[in-house]
């Protein structure tokens, strides 16, 4: 019988480490040993990736270790979710994600959508280069309690100011958050095109969504 | 007061990229682009395939505004299409990799080949632009080349998430991928050279202190930059090296490539470059694209200028410039702003 700690030591450790055999390993093992698999998910992989958003604002880790553990976390969750029991969520927090049309730089949306399904959200993403439709039209049907949204170029940053025109011709702005992101925006950018919210990066943006709804 | 110009734009750039004080002022070369060709009245998709409206759009802007420099149908990914990746062109903005040429190095690495500038995928289109702007500007105007930094040519060609993966999961196949992008740039910038580039840009949004280690950039990125940059030198053109965000604790690498001038944005500060690597190189930069020159006030614009020229001018070896690629939807009144503070505030004291 292997102990409780040591199981979510390790998922932490190796989430760390980028080490995808161990992480899907450990997964296994905690699933033997009656572990839950929210608590494994959250008090070991997603600890884990929180030490590694600290250690990228250390300078001690970079965007490559960064994707080696994205991916090693991932292939715990995968192994992990379909276990989570449904009532152990209350009501979840629907987050739709995307990059903007003409935009493919979503390393940074992908480590918000990673970190954010770790956190018990429930999370649509609509990938990158994606059309001011698809976000109104997703919008409508999900009904999402936050909207985020990057881009990492000058050139299609004011992408997102038409999006939040778009939302208020719509009428769906006054009920609904949006926080933006990526390298060329800033929390002036941010205010003026009417968004409420910006992160400077991933693990910021968790925190600041939590913040948004109140939690 | 405005000044009159008393050197050519060719004449005070090359001067500054020597690391010298220009006769008059210091020179100023925001990285227009896709602005140039709305400026002009065309989608960028047009550009794209039309080499004279892009050179038009490039001669009519630099004539209108005033500024010190052409620039090539730069930062379109050219290379990595020429050998296989596929872009995407949105009608009115930049286009972008939509699916790498590498997926996978067993299947895809054999069949890489370095590219023949004057056939292969849309680079005789950028070459013959650079022809075209060489003849028109006679001399006078220094024309710009492109060439993609070898490591910004590998992300475009493995897609960028994969490379930096394989930094940590596979760096033995990864540094072959570096090795024939950077051949292939080698060729391709000696294209550039001979089409009349009197200075090339090589430029990389991937290798700054925000993505990679200093490590990383001395084992994977490095050696292969100095390759590029040493035979770019050899054919007699003026080098500048870009890199895109914070890369205040590479600046001495960047540097030990030989170039003659470093382009940074404003996550680095002026004074600390100019005390650091000063006299050894040029540094352009480093008015933000976004934050001033897209979304700031014409006054915004002239305050930035001339805290820039204050850290950086002296003495010369200074180019004041965009931080990046300018937006499309810049206001002109912000480039006027820009040009106008390095004509009078930029003037050198005789």
């Amino acid at each position: 019988m292997v102990s409780k700690e040591e199981i979510l030591a390790n998922l932490s450790k190796y989430t760390i480490e980028g080490n995808e055999e161990e992480c899907r390993k450990w997964a296994e093992i905690a699933l033997k040993n009656n572990i839950d698999a929210y608590d494994a998910i959250m008090k070991g992989c997603a600890e884990g990736m929180r030490t590694v958003s600290e250690l990228y604002d250390k300078g001690e880790y970079y965007v490559p270790d960064i994707l080696i553990a994205a991916d090693a976390m991932t292939a715990a969750v995968e192994i992990l979710k379909p276990h989570i029991k449904i009532d152990r969520l209350d009501v979840p927090i629907v987050v739709v994600l995307g990059v903007v049309e003409g935009d493919v730089h979503d390393i940074g949306k992908n480590l918000v959508k990673i970190l954010l399904s770790a956190s018990g959200f429930e999370v649509t993403d609509l990938g990158r280069d994606v059309p001011i439709a698809d976000f109104i039209n997703t919008i409508k049907e999900k009904k999402p309690n936050i909207l985020g949204m990057s881009a990492l170029m000058t050139t299609t940053m004011p992408k997102m100011k038409d999006i939040v025109e778009n939302l208020e011709k719509e009428g769906l702005k006054s009920e609904l958050p949006v926080i933006i992101g990526g390298a060329p925006t800033s929390l002036e950018f941010a205010k003026k095109i009417g968004a409420d919210s910006w992160a400077k990066d991933a693990s910021s943006a968790v925190t600041a969504i939590r913040q948004l709804i109140g939690k | 007061m405005t000044f009159k110009d008393e050197m050519t734009p060719y004449d005070r750039l090359i001067t500054a990229l020597d690391v010298k004080q220009p006769d008059d002022r210091v020179p100023v070369t925001p990285f227009n682009r896709e602005w140039c060709a709305r400026q002009a009245g065309y989608k960028f998709s047009e550009v794209m395939v039309n080499t004279e409206k892009y050179v038009y759009s490039q001669l009519y802007c630099a004539k209108k505004f005033g500024y010190d420099m052409v620039l090539d149908l730069l930062a379109v990914h050219a290379e990595s299409e020429a050998m296989g990746s596929i872009l995407k062109i949105p009608e009115d903005a930049p286009p972008f990799v939509e699916k790498p040429a590498v997926q996978d190095y067993k299947q895809d690495f054999p069949k890489l080949k370095i590219p023949n500038p004057s056939k292969d995928g849309r680079l005789p289109i950028i070459l013959r632009g650079i022809e075209r702007m060489k003849e028109a500007c006679m001399g006078h105007m220094p024309v710009m080349g492109y060439v993609q930094a070898c490591w910004r040519h590998t992300c475009m060609l493995r897609g960028t998430e994969n490379a930096m993966r394989d930094i940590r999961k596979n760096p033995d196949e990864l540094k072959k991928l570096i090795d024939i992008a950077t051949e292939s740039l080698i060729v391709y910038g000696e294209a550039v050279a001979e089409a009349g580039a009197d200075l090339i840009w090589v430029s990389d949004p991937t290798s700054s202190g925000d993505m990679l280690s200093r490590k990383h950039f001395e084992d994977f990125i490095l050696p292969y930059l100095k390759r590029q940059i040493k035979v770019l030198l050899k054919t007699g053109v003026k080098v500048f090296l870009h890199i895109c965000g914070n890369v205040n604790d590479r600046l001495d690498l960047m540097v030990s490539t030989g170039v003659n001038a470093i382009s940074v944005d404003e996550k680095v500060n002026l004074a600390h470059a100019k005390e650091l690597i000063g006299k050894q190189v040029c540094i352009m930069g480093n008015i933000s694209p976004s934050k001033t020159l897209l979304s700031g006030t014409v006054s915004d614009v002239e305050n930035e200028a001339k805290i820039a020229i204050d850290k950086a001018a002296a003495g010369g070896g200074f180019v004041l410039a965009s931080g990046c690629i300018t937006p499309i939807s810049m206001p002109p009144e912000n480039v006027e702003s820009l040009v106008r503070t390095a004509k009078t505030y930029g003037r050198y004291k005789k």
